[in-house]
This record gives C-alpha cells, structure tokens and sequence, in this order.
C-alpha cells in the first residue's frame, strides 16, 4: 500500500528538484512571490467555497509568476484554516480563503476574535452570489408582499427549506422574519443540495439559497423566483423585486474573499489584490462566473477592510438578536 | 435459565458441513466475541461496568439540560436525542447489574453472534500494562510533537520507541527500521499525493 | 442520434487518446489513496483534480470516476489486512474480512470484496445508464421520513453486533449514537458537547474514530498481550489464494442482496455508501444459508457490504445528473470539476452535454471493468506487507494511522481522536461492549436524529408523517416485521419442541 508510488515520488522529486534550480537565481530573491503560494481553505473539495478557490487560482496563472495551490483544511465550520493561516509566516506565500461565515460569523458565535478577519490583512474581495427565495411554478404567491401576507395570517404554516442555521441562508430567513413581521418554519438541511431536494419533493413552499443552485431549476420550470436580498434588482432575473422593494429590508449576498495573514507586507498585500484583479479579466474567470452565476464584487484592500468592519457591526447585531452568540 | 440467546438469529441453526465451517474451530481471536467469564459466580466487574454506565448515562442527561435551544426550535429541540441517548445508557447499566444478580453470569443476554467461541482467547498472552501505558503514552508524545518537530524528526524515535515496546525486533532493525518506514512514509505522501506534511523545524532547510 | 448510438460514441471518446491509460492511473490512484486510513474517496478525488485542469472536460470526467472506483474498492484492503478501515465505507467489511484475514484467507476476502464490488458497481452503472431520468423522478420522494426510516431499519444491525452481552451492545450503539449529536447543531445552531472548543465545532471526525475504535485498539492490543503470535494473528498465514469459483458462487446470493440494498440506498439522497454497506450486511445475514457464520469469518459478510458501498455509484449520480444536485461528496466533486472546465451541471446536463454524460457512462463501465487488473496487482503487493516483522509491522501501521488521519483534512485533531478512540475501543474489547455496534451508530446517528427532527418541521409536529407516506410506512413495518420475527420464530421453536419432546413421551 505505501510501496506502490515510488516511481511517482521519483518523478516528482526529479521534477521539483530541477524546478528548484532554474528558480534559485540572484534576482528571484527581489521579487515576490519567489515559490507557489499555497491557497488554504477551510471548507472540504467540491463545495462552493473550493470550486471558487480553485477557479481563481486558475484565473491567476496568467497574472501571478508563482502557481497557487489550494489546500483544504476543513473542520471547525472553517475556522480551523483560520487558526492555521494565522500561524504560518507572514511573507504572502500562504494566503486564507474568507466569506462572511469563517472570516466573521462563526467567530462571533464560538467567541473567538483571534480567528475574526481583523487578525488578518485583508487582501480583496472577489465576488458575491446573490441570496433569493424561490416558490414553486403551482405557488398561490406572486410576490414577495402576497407571501407575507399569507404568512401573517398563518403564523409556521410557510415552510421554508435551506442550509444549516448559521449560514447565511437561514439569517435570511431569520431577518426576513423579523423584518416583516412573520413567522415562518425554517427547515434547515446539511447544505444547498439537501434544501433543493426537500424542496423538490414539495417537503416545503418556499426554498432559499444560492442563485447558482438554483438558476438551472429555474430554467428546468419547476423553480420561480420570488425576490432576491440584495440590494437592488439582479441583471440574471432583472423583473423579480428585492426584499428590499417588498417592504423587508434584507439585504444578504455571499460574498467570497481573500485574506493573508496579519502582518504581511502592505506592498505583498498590494502586488496580490492586484493580481487578483487582473485575474479577473481573464477568460476562464469569466466563463466560471457566468455558470456560477456569480457577479464580480472587486473591492481593494482599503476598501475591503472597510466592508469587513461593517459586515462584523451588522452580523454581530442579528447574531445577538437570535441569541446565537455562546455565553462565555 | 435456558441457555438460549434473547434474540436468536432467525434462521435455525443448521448442521455446519462446508470447509468454511470447519475452519471455525481454528477460530483464532474473533473481534465481535468477547471472554464471557465464568458462569455461576457473581461477577464484580459487570456491577462496576453496570455502574460506570449509570454514571456515565447520568453525566449526559445533566450535560444535555445544559445544551442552549437554539434559534427555530423544532418539536423535538437540540436535547431530546442526547437526553434520550444518556437515559438509555444508564437504564442498559441498571439492567446489567440487575441481570448480573439474577443470573449470576448465565449469557441469557447474550446477542446472536455470541454463542461460539467458547475458546476465547486462550492463546493470548498476559496482559501487560506497562506495554499498554507505553504504547498510548509513545502515540501521544508523536501527535503532540507531530506539528512542531515535523514529520521527519517525530517519526523515527515514535517507530523506535514502539519496537522497543513491542519487542522481539533485532537490533539492526530497530536501528534501520524507523529511518526506512519514515522515509518511505514521507515519500508516499509528501510527493506521491502532494499532501503537506508538515516540516516542522525543517521548513526552508528541506530543498523542496 | 438514438441512445446506443449515444453510448457507442460515448465508448469511442472514453477509449479515445491515452483514455484507457489515463483511468488505469485513476483507478490505481484510487485504491491507493482509499487504502490509506483517512483519505477517503473524495479527498483521493480532490487530489487528483489539479491534473484535470490540463484534460478536456470528458476526459477530466472519466479520470475522476477512475479515482473513484478506485477508491470504493481500495477502503476494504486495510480494513482486511489490518482491521483499519481506509475510507468509513468499509468498516463494514472488516466485521468479517479481518477475520478470514486472521484464519489464513485473506486474499479470497480481498478477490471477493474485489470481484463482487466490481459486479455491484458493474450493474448499478447498467441501471444508472437505463434509467437515470426517471430514477432522477423518484429521487425527490425520498425525504426526510424516509431515510429516517431506512436509518432505524439499519440500527436493527446493533443485536446483531452485540457479542457475548445484549445491553452492553445496544449501551455501545447509544453511545455511537450520542457521538454523532457532538459540535453545533445543524437544525438549531445551539452547540452540543463542544465544552468551549471550535475544534469540536464540526463534530468528530468519523473515519478517524473508526480506525481509533477497530485499528488503533487492535494494534495496542497486539503490543500489550506479548505472547500471543502477534505475527500470526496480523498477517494471518498470508494466504494468497484467491476465491475459488464454489466460493463465489457460494457468495452470489449475499452479491444480490447488496446490489439491491447498494442501489437503493445510492437513490436515497441523505444516505451513503458507508450506511448501505452496513445494511447490506445484515441484510446478508438475515438472507443467508449460513448466518451464523456472519462475524467469524464469512466471504457473505465481505461480499455483501462491498458491493453495496460499490453500487451505491450509480445511485448517487442519479440525482448529480437528473438534478445537478450531487448525491455525495464524491458527486460533488465531479460537478466541481464540470464547473472548473466551464460546463454549468444542473438538470440539463444530460440534454446540452449528452456527448459529456455518455463518455463519462462509457467510462464508468471501463472503469470498473479495469478494476479487477489494476486491483489484483495493487493487493498483491498489499498482500507483501504481511511479510514484514509483527513489531516492524504493528509501529509501520501506527506511523501510517497517524499520518493518514491527519493528511484527510491537514488537522491534527484527527489523530488525537483516533488515539482517545484507541484507548476507549481498547476498553470497550476487554469489557465485552461492542466497538462495531459504536460504528453503527456514529454512521447512522446524523440519519436517525436529523431527519427524524426534521421530518417532525416538515409536518408541523404531526408524527402521523411517518405513516401516510408510502415509502416510510414500508421501511418501518419492515423494521417492526424484523424485530418481531425472531421473537416470533423463538416462540414456535419452543412450541414445536415442547412438541416433540411430548410425543416419545406419549408412545412410551
């Protein structure tokens, strides 16, 4: 069982060897990045964050001189990558994959600030899904605003399906509720793919998620969209209201980011954002973004970190409403 | 009491006749059959289990009542599996001990894979808990060194340590072994799947 | 273009180039990584998807399925040699594959558990080919209730892994159970049994535990008791023959059973390989001309989970090619890998990309077919190991156990359960408790609880759920038939015996 890739290892070490060697010239010592960096994420091979991980990565072969390499490391709801960025040295060559759950959700909820996003140096923010609330093709509601109605007269008649309470789906939901004055019955699942099945199997009238899962189901007639939470209309269903216009005011997106660790170089931070950036342009970045239907959401550093602060402010306050914050 | 298993397999047992059968008997150590003690006598170690389930059981219904519950509650709540589980626990200790009096060892209680094996394991050897605590304290002192140290420097006192425990291995193995199997190891995971390992004090000296 | 049509350009594209090459190189990366403790099928897969980037998109698509299969297969060569499950899937087989790997036959379990997982994953493919779509319809009818159902159908397994004490097995598989409710909860986000630690926020690791409960205990055992022929027991008599063709045809009936249970479960969303190879086993059991031999070394108890937790591939991609909705982590990273080569999958899969789908089915049955030359070189030389000192091999297995607990997920908190599950599975031998029935219930405790809580929001509390849907009312009158059977079948023996013993009695 451990004899079988020997020729593999030889090969390998031949090739990292030589590789090694043409790299170790006297310049290479002035440029950054100077060997591959290693792109940690906190989240297991095939999810969303992964895929995303690993589109940019390629995206970034073209404007980076160094390959990315990402690494799972999933466990403790993304937060173990978290604890493990934090620890490697701060030379840019390790940079920490980020949404609003690893990089602020969950360290609010398990009280731990060594692992929130300001013990980080954050380096861009790539793009964002967008959140919507979809109904069945046969659902008596039309809108948003005839769904509260309903709801309002039948307190947990609504059923809503979704991903596991603390992600973003359910404080979606959560708000939704609060901020329309409902109570509807959330049926939390494992992840995206569960809720769109107990959806499908009419196990629950209204499902929420990424529009990624859902676009295809959406062209497949047995998904219709019912308003979407963000902040003005979307270009992928541009005649379908926001929370927002139907008197909620939600307004949610799962955004996807980078972070590196806390002191790396400002200009390593720069050279990366801006890396990134180009990356963007490039055309597999493009064609992936279109199928996930995702939209690009470039903010810099500054920027980003400025957006990473409101996003504590606002999450930290739902997350106290709902009493999910553990007591220390 | 009958000898008889409480809950029988449902086709009878019939006569054993193929090759498979005969092997049986050679049956040397069977994983899922464990030493039944010997019958009659009251056995102490079954009321201590008995009662080690009772408290353990005990000790998670008291933690379960702790368990927060949660936003969006659901008819049954975020306690109701671990409390149920924790009571079940403790009423198995009380009916282990309340069975160990009644029948005095007898394997009334006994599940359908139980009733062979009566040879136990004889040919096993005394145990030894020198040898036990040294193998759990080895395998601790390797995973605590394992992110520090790194593979390449845990590894070889960790195989070490374990032959010498073990046993029985001559002195140039124990002097090559570790190297080898570590090597080997590191190659396998290191360039073989690309995984990782850690490097430990290595890090940068190591030229990939 | 007609569907055989379809097909046969599937094959040509599958077998197209350095096709055939680059599956068996899948299929050996596969069973190599899935013989590692720790590194499951998925994790094998994700290892392999930075190679695909230089592939097109089918032949990316047919190196995965290789990985995979690969995979299902190479998680029963440790769990026989050494009573350590390399992937969860095949801890089942270990309840009798180590066994037969002590008596001396370890290779038949090995052909066995090769030759049948290829037959299962063989016909699940065959099936997956010809119904897909309307598989594809069923699938959202198996909800919560029902794989809760199948869940409570599959803890009856726990009498049957009790050993020499009914309620120490049925207090083990509670324990199992209860392990499962460790980290934060998915349907309330309320944290249980963490004591203050994100560490423990995701839960245990459970093939960690698993290798902690049967491995690691094992190995400390084997150290601890010198005088036993440690060698021996490991290593059995290293018998390297292979399944006779009597002996296959002995386990073509457990075959059936787990082909069946294996397809069944496959279609059922929330359940998983690991879970049908546990139900496939008592199925096995309850279905065989030999049951008692279950636990001390039958080829049924190897064949029988192994093809199931092979045949559960056709079935988790059902719902991965009707719906776009992956059936399982191995699933998900498939249509990652579409995604990453800028096809979107979803439910049109099949209808935009039928050249796509049709190279991957190709290559699913080319796959498996070259499983069985790939897998008889790779256990051959697993087979080698066995020739290694006791002590070389007992601290060579331990090295391994650590390192590939910790390189699944590259956290070290892996190991350190697989440890403390080493102890506490030590313990629970030398008590009489069984560490199988704790396995049982860590595979089927997130089933039994989460569905069942979830079905109870679905109804709004109304527990009549459970008996108004068809398929549920099924699976728990059949939980209910196989509880009371055996009480049944007690209850007439001991009336025809009493029977017979009246009659002599009566003529003398």
């Amino acid at each position: 069982m451990k004899k079988r890739p020997v020729v593999q290892t030889i090969c390998a070490l031949a090739v990292t060897l030589a590789a090694g060697a043409a790299l170790t010239g006297p310049a290479a010592a002035q440029k950054f990045p100077t060997r591959p960096i290693t792109f940690v994420v906190g989240f297991g091979a095939g999810g969303g964050a992964d895929v995303f991980a690993r589109a940019i990565s390629e995206a970034a072969k073209t404007t980076l001189p160094q390959p990315l390499a990402v690494e799972n490391r999933p466990g403790a709801g993304g937060t173990s990558a978290n604890a493990y960025v934090a620890g490697r040295p701060a030379d840019g060559h390790t940079i920490l994959f980020a949404h609003a759950g690893s990089s602020v959700i969950t360290p609010i909820i398990t009280n731990q600030p060594s692992l929130k996003w300001n013990n980080f140096a954050p380096v861009a923010r790539i793009h964002a899904e967008e959140e919507w609330l979809m109904v069945h093709p046969d659902s008596p509601w039309k809108s948003a605003k005839d769904l509260v109605a309903y709801a309002k007269k039948n307190p947990k008649k609504v059923r809503v399906s979704g991903s596991a309470i603390g992600g973003i789906d359910s404080f979606v939901v959560l708000s939704w509720e609060k901020a329309a004055g409902i109570d509807v019955e959330y049926i939390p699942h494992e992840g995206g793919g569960p809720a769109i099945l107990a959806f499908l199997g009419k196990n629950a009238e209204v499902v929420v998620g990424n529009v990624s899962e859902f676009f295809q189901h959406v062209e497949a007639k047995k998904m219709v969209p019912l308003a979407v939470a963000s902040e003005k209309r979307s270009p992928i269903f541009p005649n379908v209201p926001t929370l927002k216009e139907s008197g909620a005011d939600v307004v949610m997106v799962q955004w996807r980011s980078i972070l590196a660790p806390k002191d790396t170089p400002a200009d390593r931070v720069t050279a990366l954002a801006q890396a990134f950036r180009k990356a963007m342009n490039a055309e597999s970045w493009k064609t992936f973004n279109r199928n996930a239907k995702a939209v690009d959401a470039y903010l810099g550093p500054a920027e980003f970190r400025k957006f990473l602060a409101s996003e504590e402010q606002r999450f930290t306050k739902i997350i106290d409403e709902l009493g999910l914050r553990k007591k220390k | 009491m009958p000898d008889k298993p409480l809950i029988p397999c449902p086709v009878p047992r019939g006569a054993e006749t193929s090759a498979v059968a005969a092997t049986l008997d050679k049956t040397k150590e069977n994983p899922l059959t464990e030493t039944p003690h010997p019958r009659g006598s009251l056995s102490y170690l079954e009321l201590v289990l008995g009662a080690f389930l009772v408290v353990f059981g005990g000790v998670i219904v008291a933690l379960s009542l702790e368990i927060p519950p949660g936003v969006e509650t659901d008819p049954l709540g975020p306690r109701f599996f671990p409390l149920a589980l924790g009571a079940g626990i403790a009423l198995c200790g009380v009916l282990l001990a309340v069975a160990e009096f009644l029948f005095r060892g007898e394997p009334s209680m006994a599940g359908p894979l139980s009733d062979a094996s009566p040879e136990g394991e004889e040919d096993s050897g005394p145990f030894s808990p020198a040898r036990f605590l040294g193998a759990i304290g080895a395998t601790a002192l390797y995973i605590a060194a394992f992110d520090p140290l790194g593979y390449l420097l845990a590894t070889p006192p960790y195989i070490a340590a374990i032959l010498l425990i073990h046993g029985g291995a001559r002195l140039r193995t124990l002097l090559i072994t570790p190297f080898l199997v570590t090597i080997a190891l590191y190659a396998a995971f290191r360039f073989g799947l690309l995984i990782p390992v850690p490097d430990g004090p290595l890090e940068g000296i190591l030229p990939w | 273009m007609g569907f055989l049509e379809h097909l046969f350009a599937g094959f040509v594209s599958a077998l197209s180039g350095y096709g055939v090459l680059i599956m068996a190189a899948g299929v050996a990366w596969g069973i190599v990584g899935g013989a590692i403790p720790g590194i499951s099928g998925a994790v094998a897969m994700a290892l392999a998807l930075p190679f695909t980037f230089a592939l097109d998109a089918p032949t990316a698509l047919i190196l995965l399925a290789g990985v995979w299969a690969g995979a299902n297969y190479g998680g029963s060569i440790p769990a026989i040699l050494m009573r350590m499950p390399g992937t969860p899937a095949s801890a089942a087989c270990l309840l009798d594959g180590y066994v037969l790997a002590q008596q001396g036959r370890a290779a038949k379990a090995l052909g066995v558990s090769l030759i049948c997982g290829t037959i299962g994953a063989l016909i699940s493919i065959i099936v997956l080919i010809a119904l897909v779509l309307p598989l594809g319809e069923i699938v959202v009818h198996f909800g919560s209730p029902e794989t809760f159902a199948l869940a409570l159908f599959g803890l009856t397994l726990i009498a049957g892994l009790s050993g020499p004490s009914f309620l120490k097995g049925i207090a083990s598989g509670f324990f199992g159970l209860l392990l499962t409710t460790v980290g934060l909860d998915t349907l309330t986000g309320s944290m249980r049994f963490t004591f203050g630690s994100s560490e423990l926020l995701t839960g245990i690791d459970t093939i960690s535990v698993m290798i902690g409960l049967f491995a690691v205990s094992e190995m400390f055992y084997l150290i601890s008791h010198p005088s036993r022929p440690a060698g021996e027991v490991v290593a059995g008599k290293a018998g390297t023959a292979f399944p006779s063709l009597r002996e296959l045809r002995d386990v073509g009936r457990a075959t059936f059973v787990g082909t069946i249970v294996g397809l069944v479960v496959g279609i059922m969303p929330g359940a998983g390989a690991t879970a049908s190879s546990f139900v496939a086993y008592n199925e096995a059991r309850r279905w065989s001309k030999r049951p008692e031999l279950f636990g001390k070394g039958s080829l049924e108890g190897v064949a029988a989970p192994e093809t199931a937790n092979n045949a559960v591939q056709g079935g988790d991609l059902v719902p991965t090619l009707a719906l776009g909705i992956p059936g399982s982590n191995s699933a998900a990273i498939m249509l990652a890998a579409l995604l990453l080569h800028g096809i979107m999958p979803g439910p049109f899969l099949l209808t935009k990309h039928p050249d796509l789908v049709f190279t991957l089915f190709a290559g699913l049955v080319i796959v498996n077919l070259l499983m069985i030359p790939v897998g008889i070189v790779v256990l051959r030389l697993c087979l080698l190991a066995l020739k290694l000192d006791p002590p070389v091999l007992i601290a060579s297995i331990l090295a391994l156990i650590v390192i590939g607990t910790y390189a699944g997920d590259l956290f070290v908190l892996n190991p350190v359960q697989a440890l403390i599950f080493g102890v506490i599975g030590y313990g629970m031998r030398i008590w009489g408790f069984s560490a199988a029935a704790t396995v049982l219930g860590i595979v089927l405790g997130v089933l039994a609880e989460s569905e069942l809580r979830r079905s109870l929001i679905i109804s709004h509390g109304e527990w009549s759920i459970f008996v108004t849907r068809p398929v549920c009312a099924v699976l728990l009158f059949l939980t209910l038939g196989v509880l009371l059977y055996p009480a049944f079948m007690t209850a007439l023996r001991h009336w025809r015996a009493r029977r017979v013993a009246a009659a002599p009695a009566a003529k003398s």
